[in-house]
């Protein structure tokens, strides 16, 4: 009898350890398909090339807030609230709601801050050209988002105030936990040239998909962000590194139109295009709502292709059908040659380089004429370069996100001041030139849970 | 509709049968196995069941041997043996003599006889029972010379009323009359007779007749204070006298879990069970969604756990045959249900399966039934304007130019055939006074007729069932076969079920019990109804308009709109080189090929030893697989396929390809499998004994392992299918094409997909009950689980939850003097039970995908940003219980009180969204509850021949959130409650609550509806919703689940017959109606009948509360906002619903059949008969899900069964 309740508590121990033992190794399996941890390069890798979350849903709120376009009464009508403030420029747009262009842009640098905290934890693991490259185009994506916020949530810059102007959080890693404050416009815009920078020595020249970047677009991305900084000198030099790099340029003559797009599938993407991202979408929806400016929609010759290919006449209006991603419905505001282009004959007319300045500008639109129509420009000083071009660069860019960025700066010079008109109702609205309102608002929910200072109003 | 979800299948090259393509696939060889094995198991299930038959055909014979055990022991060994039960009185076994017996296989008479040799007992077998009785004292029962005497006499209680109902039987030839309304009985006996009287609730009384009894006896019984009748509950892990638990346990007995016939086992169980809920006005797609004690989680699954046979179940529900089941237990509070530990939050449901038992011989039971159910009624809903509205709509939008830019988009989207007609009429194409006419013809159609006629019929379930049970002295043996056939009442909806059980005890030899059961179900079912693909697909992606017309006079069908500008589709140049674009609903009805088939195969297995004195260990294993094929065929008839072709014609053929048509000619397949694989095996020691009849100690300790796996895998679209051969064309699912006729590049759709889950647990757990005298008792539990569910690195924090708790029976001391409350017991209990919620993780994950957006490239997304505090729902609950009985058990019944708070909970938290998560999924949030049920039977009148019982139900269950910190707009609460299925929680309100804007009634001069602006009345809408975006700015009405609910049974008897009613009812909640929106009546034709009560001219704001029709230049999208979640939106749900009658004609022996059958039930069940009473002024039923469309929500339709219950 005793020997016998020994041998069941012996079985029963060994029954408890045994099982102790194997008991992780039971536990460790994943409860879900497509579940793992990040533990190579090549994860890091996938992350960032996952389109979806990198290269769409840049800010669009600025874009609204433009005269490329306008919508009748009755399209404003039915747009939700927080739009229809945005598109009449209102004080206080969009009370306690989320707002997606903070949220994707800061979703997009988590992400890269995840796949940059990664590269620390993994270390080259013997593959310093996968390292290089992943490291680069994390620091290219968040340099690209950082501008964005800027372009939205802060002042334009100035060189005498910008260490004084609020720009946003700078997060540069991914713990959720950080409790970062509003850092300066200057300190803002260091970091992006910083980042690119950085990038531009790691990032490879070739890439097997043009959502990703190459030496090319990270050199054009960075003239983009000098130009903002009405930094002329540095904008030219990197949109010479970047024409030196890639300077093609797609002839509007070989495209194949579409009804409602620029050209068909096959040329997807164009050949001048460096990089490819797109922006929120708002009232931009295809063509049935925003309706393009008319003086804009006047001031394309007859012979200039873009008046044909750019815009189609739906519904008694012009509408816009140029984006370069003409695969979705998004508006593109990635990198293309064409920018460059405009990017540096306006810093070489501003800094008195006429003929340079004039080069490049019939270099970029003798592409865009019907063949053998196109004539050359000239023009009579720097000044008269510069207006030029100016106007060639509203034309060739609108619709493509550059244009809030353009009007927020070109404000600061008296002589190209805008001041924005809205016509809806019955009503009328103006935005003069460097009101308050060209920083649009932090999201309340941002605000109430960092306690950070709102913009000004 | 379970199937369609789950399933698709790829073909196979070379296949002769079709049968073979779906074994071949995916799941490959071991499919084809597994239906193998199933085929030889049944064909061994049937070997046993014959050989079973002549098995137990033998008498009742027992093997003891014992030696100087006590009476009690030998007792149990004989119950064992022979499936026998014994009634006797606990504290009689404190005077048994030890016995000494050594038999085999001897008669169970023989056995008996040494048993009770010397023992101060006497016993008489009734009906399978051993009754025991005590010896008395002085005479030997001398015997009498047989003498006829009518006795005639009176029972009753102990203050002198009368009993009635009690049962007066001649031991010794089972000879028994009732007593009559008066207490009173009279029976013919001989002298020197045994005679017995006994009532439910009283010691029994037993004399014994000699020559001088009196003319009239008056027989006084004394109300029983420890129990003959027990009644057991299951809590899946061991079975308990209820009367020594703490716990709050409800049991659902065979007989009322078959009032009943519905073919799924959850459903019966509405309207009987304290505290359960059925939560109807939730999405069809949520299935059936139960609530026990109202809701312990926000976010996480809230539907309890069911249990069948000691093991969770982790197929689909339906899989289940009712005829199988023998009864519910329902776990409800922390008590009862923790020993389920981390899975047991929402209550445990344990569902127990038939058995067989020892020693009896076998008995068949035929069970058939057909039920037949309504038509849906499509025209209850609100949703829907006549035509003649309608159209007056279509005109003033015309004029106004609205459809301007839809008739000239190059999209060609749908207009209906009235703006058609007058587009058609202004260009002149066609006279104004041809348009008039046509659009006067199609005033009084009514696209609902055709839906009725043609989509809808009347639904036929048929149900069969046969089972064998019965046993001899080393087994026992349950066998059932069921068939249940199911015509839907959507055309082209049907499913068959066939299952087969199978369930075997052995008793090789002595302390040893060896379970097997095996159990397999198939269903097919065929998934071809139309009514949810008949909306136009684009714009107006709700209904048909009202005037569709689906067939014509002769009832061929005809076209409606569907995707595109039916002009456009029909003009012959436009449409050169496309295959024909017209969408006819009922040319689809005909081609659609939808089916699939679900199996489902279980295995249990367990073996059991008792050593020493109570000692049992046990090993229990369970597997569990269930696997659903589905596909889905598109012939090139079907709209689906010619549309895709037509969509991806590529006219120039400038795609890589080349070809014209990237989507090839032909039909198009997706096919689907899934399955579920679980294993759980289990190890047990229990203890149970009791000293002296006093002391009794129940202690169980052990241990379990269990994985279950889940997967699912769709084929990749075979497009150019061939249904015959099998055949298909691969096509180019990369690249991207442009769609016709206007379009950005699409890639062509592929279906593949391929996912599993995996879940396992480890378990430990011990509970133990003490009690002394069954007066005084306590019990307690205690339960570890660790899982993988946290993440990759599991994060193995493992919680052990415990309860607690103790009952005292005042009733049973002997100072207790309250004659008119002859029952009473107090409980209480306190425990901890958990909640697992599967989609958070300590660690970041990611998730790799292919085909990125724009160049087709594999990319990885971060699934979750990693959070190591993460820990298990909890949920704490301590119950007050009070069971009692009132004197004659006129009354009996419970009541029971709970509060309970579960923190812990999984939600969503806000986070800066700097931090690039907007919001952080972890345990943030807590609510708290309390409720309380009562449970009443009356039994009004016991006669002979007439009975009438009542069972009274009423349940409350409050909630609130305690605890949250996520920061939502107004809107979200809004929007949030409009299915009560979703929660927004908020601290301090219900979990489901309804809140509306606060609001005002119409304007006096246009009818615009008012709100609240800063305190004034205001119409400025945007504003009103705007400005204060708060929670608080809202008006809170309350739940938006019943609070208060229950039933109301009422069951009589007379002779043969009884006939029940139930009655449930649901109160003190809200529902929000589905409101007129102008914005989408004029977008998307979402219809709603208040436009006929809208607001024309000033004065009717007196009279309704529906605004203006706007005008175009004025159509605001936040007037109708505003609306639809003004006050007028919010309506009281407090409803009573005859929920079902029942009849039956039950006759033992029938005379007609009494060689075939030893009784016979004929019965009738009619269900969801009619809502009695309802709060609500539009005469909704609240039990439905808000819908926006016509098509659905309709009324459960009124169903009526009829059936034949059989017993060889």
């Amino acid at each position: 009898m005793k020997s016998e309740k020994i041998y069941w508590l012996l079985f029963l121990l060994y029954f408890a350890i045994s099982s102790c033992k194997k008991e992780d190794q039971f536990l460790n399996a994943t409860p879900k398909s497509g579940l793992s941890l990040i533990s190579n390069l090549n994860d890091l890798q996938l992350l960032l090339q996952a389109d979806q979350t990198l290269n769409i849903q840049y800010a669009g709120l600025g874009e609204l807030s433009t005269d490329d376009f306008y919508v009748i009464s009755s399209v404003f009508n039915s747009r939700p609230a927080y739009m229809q403030n945005v598109y009449i420029w209102a004080k206080n747009p969009y009370p306690g709601q989320v707002n997606s262009d903070w949220n994707s842009d800061y979703h997009a640098i988590y992400v890269v801050n995840r796949v940059l905290d990664g590269l620390q934890e993994l270390g080259t693991q013997g593959d310093q050209t996968k390292y290089n490259s992943i490291k680069g185009t994390a620091l290219f994506f968040r340099a690209t988002r950082y501008y964005d916020l800027l372009q939205n949530f802060a002042k334009a810059y100035q060189s005498q105030s910008a260490s004084n102007d609020m720009g946003v959080p700078l997060r540069l890693s991914s713990d959720i936990n950080d409790v970062v404050p509003r850092s300066s416009v200057q300190v803002c815009y260091s970091q992006i040239i910083s980042d690119l920078q950085t990038a531009i020595d790691l990032l490879p020249n070739t890439v097997q998909a043009k959502t990703l970047p190459t030496k090319a677009c990270a050199y054009g991305f960075l003239s983009r962000t000098y130009l903002s900084m009405s930094d002329y000198d540095n904008s030219l030099k990197y949109a010479t590194l970047s024409i030196n790099a890639n300077s093609t340029l797609t002839d509007y003559n070989t495209l194949i139109p579409t009804a409602f797009a620029l050209t068909n599938l096959s040329q997807f993407p164009l050949s001048e295009c460096l990089y490819i991202s797109t922006m929120n979408n708002y009232n931009l929806d295809g063509i049935t709502r925003a309706i393009v400016d008319s003086t804009l929609y006047a001031s394309y010759q007859d012979n200039d292709l873009r008046k044909s290919d750019l815009f189609v006449l739906y519904t008694g209006h012009q509408r816009y059908i140029g984006s370069y991603d003409f695969l979705t419905s998004n508006q593109y505001n990635g990198v293309a040659n064409d920018e460059v282009y405009l990017n540096r004959a306006e810093c070489n007319a501003r800094k008195g380089n006429t003929s340079a300045a004039m080069n490049d500008l019939n270099t970029l639109l003798v592409k865009r004429y019907k063949t053998g129509t196109y004539v050359n420009r000239t023009a009579s000083g720097p000044q008269d370069a510069l207006s030029q071009i100016l106007l060639e660069r509203r034309k060739e860019l609108c619709f493509r996100g550059t244009r809030w960025t353009d009007l927020r700066r070109l404000n600061l010079d008296p002589s190209t001041q805008t001041t924005l008109t809205r016509n809806i109702n019955g009503a009328v609205y103006t935005l003069p030139p460097n009101d308050l309102r060209y920083v649009l608002l932090i999201p309340d929910q941002e605000i109430q849970l960092t306690g950070i200072p709102q913009n000004p109003r | 509709m379970q199937l369609n979800a789950l399933c698709k299948n790829r073909p196979v090259l070379i296949t002769d049968e079709p049968g073979k393509l779906l074994l071949t696939h995916i799941r490959g060889l071991k499919i084809s196995r597994q239906t193998l094995l199933c085929m030889k198991i049944t064909a061994f299930l049937l070997l046993i069941f014959c050989m079973q038959v002549s098995a137990t055909t033998l008498a009742q014979n027992v093997s003891l041997s014992e030696h100087n055990a006590s009476l009690e022991k030998v007792i149990n060994d004989i119950k064992q043996q022979t499936g026998y039960s014994f009634f006797y009185n606990q504290e009689w076994l404190s005077q048994a003599q030890p016995v000494d017996i050594d038999v085999r296989n001897q008669p169970l008479e023989a056995a008996l006889k040494t048993c009770f040799n010397n023992q101060p007992f006497t016993y008489a077998i009734v009906n399978q029972t051993i009754v025991l009785k005590l010896k008395e004292n002085s005479d030997n029962t001398p015997i009498q010379p047989q003498k006829p005497v009518t006795i005639t006499g009176r029972v009753t209680d102990t203050v002198g009323t009368p009993l009635i109902g009690a049962t007066i039987a001649i031991k010794k030839t089972g000879k028994a009359v009732i007593t009559d309304d008066k207490g009173e009985f009279s029976i013919i006996a001989n002298s020197g007779d045994v005679v017995a009287c006994s009532y439910i609730g009283y010691n029994s009384y037993e004399f014994t007749l000699n020559d001088n009894a009196p003319p009239f006896v008056t027989i006084m019984l004394h109300p029983r204070t420890n129990g003959l009748k027990e009644v057991v509950v299951n809590n899946g892990y061991q079975k308990m006298s209820l009367q020594t638990t703490t716990g709050s346990f409800a049991t659902v007995d065979n007989q009322l879990f078959n009032r009943e016939t519905g073919a799924n086992v959850l459903n019966r169980l509405e309207g009987i069970v304290p505290g359960l809920l059925f939560n109807k006005n939730v999405p069809a797609s949520a299935g059936i969604d139960i609530s026990i004690r109202g809701t312990s989680t926000l976010f996480s699954n809230t539907q309890p756990l069911i249990v069948v046979d000691n093991f969770p179940y982790d197929g689909d529900i339906q899989n289940i045959n009712p005829n199988d089941v023998e009864n519910v237990t329902i776990l409800k509070d922390a008590a009862a249900s923790a020993i389920w530990g981390a899975r047991s939050g929402n209550g445990v449901i344990v569902i127990t399966t038939k058995k067989g038992k020892r020693n009896q011989p076998l008995s068949i039971e035929f069970n058939a039934n057909v039920t037949v159910g309504d038509k849906p009624n499509l025209f209850y809903s609100p949703n829907f304007i006549d035509s003649k509205d309608f159209i007056s709509v279509e005109k003033s939008l015309f004029d106004a130019g609205y459809y301007d830019s839809q008739l000239s988009d190059p999209k060609h989207p749908v207009v209906s055939p009235v703006v058609q007609i007058l587009a058609n009429q202004r260009a002149g194409t066609i006279s104004s006074s041809q348009g008039n006419s046509e659009i006067n013809s199609f005033e009084n159609l009514d696209v609902r007729n055709d839906l009725t006629k043609y989509f809808l019929r009347k639904s036929i379930d048929q149900q069969y069932n046969l089972n064998f049970r019965g046993g001899s002295v080393r087994d026992d043996y349950f066998y059932s076969f069921g068939y249940d056939g199911h015509l839907d009442n959507q055309v082209g909806n049907d499913n068959n079920r066939i299952t087969v059980n199978g369930n075997n005890n052995f008793y090789p030899f002595k302390n040893l019990v060896i379970n097997t059961q095996i159990v397999y179900t198939r269903t097919k079912a065929d998934n071809n109804g139309q009514l949810g693909n008949l909306s136009e697909g684009q714009n107006y992606s709700y209904n048909p308009y009202p005037y569709a017309q689906l067939a014509d006079k002769n009832g061929n069908a005809l076209a409606i709109p569907k995707d595109f500008n039916p002009a456009w589709v029909t003009n012959p140049t436009a449409q050169a080189g496309l295959l024909d674009w017209q969408f006819r609903p009922l040319d689809e009805l005909q081609n659609a090929d939808n089916t699939g088939t679900a199996s489902d195969f279980q295995l249990k297995t367990g073996i059991g030893y008792s050593f020493f004195k109570g000692f049992k260990a046990e090993i229990k294993y369970s597997f569990e697989n269930s696997e659903a094929n589905n596909g889905n065929y598109f012939s090139q008839q079907t709209y689906y396929t010619r549309n895709l072709i037509n969509e991806y014609t590529d006219f120039t053929a400038s795609n890589a390809q080349g070809t014209q048509y990237p989507i090839p000619l032909g039909g198009i397949y997706n096919s689907s499998n899934s399955s579920v694989i679980s294993n759980h095996l289990r190890g047990q020691l229990s203890y149970d004994n009791n000293w002296n009849s006093k002391h009794q100690l129940s202690a169980l300790a052990g241990a379990e392992i269990a994985d279950t796996k889940g997967g699912y895998s769709a084929n990749a679209t075979a497009y150019g299918y061939d249904k015959t051969s099998e055949n298909y064309t691969t096509v180019d699912f990369a690249n991207s094409y442009l769609e016709q006729p206007y379009g950005f590049g699409n890639r062509i759709p592929d279906a593949q997909e391929y996912y599993y889950t995996d879940n396992r647990f480890i378990s430990y757990f011990g509970t133990l009950q003490y009690s002394y005298f069954n007066r005084y008792g306590i019990t307690g539990s205690l339960r570890i689980d660790k899982s993988n569910l946290f993440g990759v690195n599991a994060n193995q924090k493992a919680v052990p939850l415990n309860t607690a708790g103790i009952f005292w029976e005042p009733s049973s001391e002997g100072f207790y003097k309250i004659d008119w409350l002859p029952l009473l017991k107090i409980r209480i209990s306190h425990g901890n039970s958990g909640n697992v919620n599967t989609s958070a993780s300590a660690l970041t994950t990611i998730t790799t995908l292919s085909g990125s957006r724009y160049f087709n490239l594999p990319f990885a997304q971060i699934t979750f940003p990693g959070n190591p505090d993460l820990k298990w729902e909890k949920d704490a609950v301590t119950n007050l219980g009070i069971d009692f009985g009132v004197k004659n058990n006129l009354i009996t019944g419970s009541f029971d009180y709970y509060f309970r708070k579960a923190t812990d909970l999984y939600g969503t938290s806000s986070l800066p969204p700097s931090t690039g998560n907007a919001t952080i999924y972890g345990n943030v949030a807590a609510t708290k509850g309390h409720g309380f049920e009562l449970v009443l039977n009356f039994s009004m009148i016991r006669s002979s021949n007439f009975s009438w019982t009542s069972n009274f139900l009423l349940s409350e269950s409050i909630d609130e959130v305690t605890k949250w910190n996520a920061q939502s707009g107004a809107g979200t609460y809004l929007l949030g409650d409009a299915s009560a299925g979703s929660i927004a929680p908020s601290v301090g309100k219900p979990v489901f609550a309804i809140y509306s804007y606060k609001s005002a009634g119409l304007t006096h001069e246009t009818g615009d509806p008012q709100g609240y602006l800063n305190g004034q009345l205001s119409t400025n809408y945007g504003e009103i919703i705007s400005h204060d975006n708060s929670v608080d700015s809202l008006k809170l009405w309350g739940s938006a689940r019943p609070t208060t609910y229950g039933s109301f049974r009422n069951t009589f008897t007379y002779k043969a017959f009884s006939f029940s009613a139930n009655v449930i009812y649901k109160l003190n909640y809200y529902f929000r109606k589905s409101m007129l929106g102008y914005n989408s009546l004029f977008t998307d034709w979402e219809m709603n009948n208040q436009f006929a009560k809208r607001w024309m001219q000033p004065g009717d704001e007196l009279k309704t509360s529906v605004p203006s029709m706007p005008s175009l230049t004025n159509l605001d999208g936040n007037r109708d906002a505003f609306y639809s979640f003004s006050e007028t939106s919010v309506d009281k749900g407090d409803h009573i619903r005859l929920q079902d009658l029942t009849l039956s004609y039950n006759i033992k022996s029938p005379k007609l059949f009494q060689h075939a059958f030893k009784s016979i039930n004929i019965y009738c069940v009619a269900s969801n008969i009619a809502i009695l009473w309802r709060a609500n002024h539009d005469h909704l039923d609240p039990d439905l899900y808000t819908q926006s469309s016509f098509l659905s929500g309709y009324p459960t339709p009124r169903t009526i069964s009829f059936g034949f219950r059989g017993n060889l």
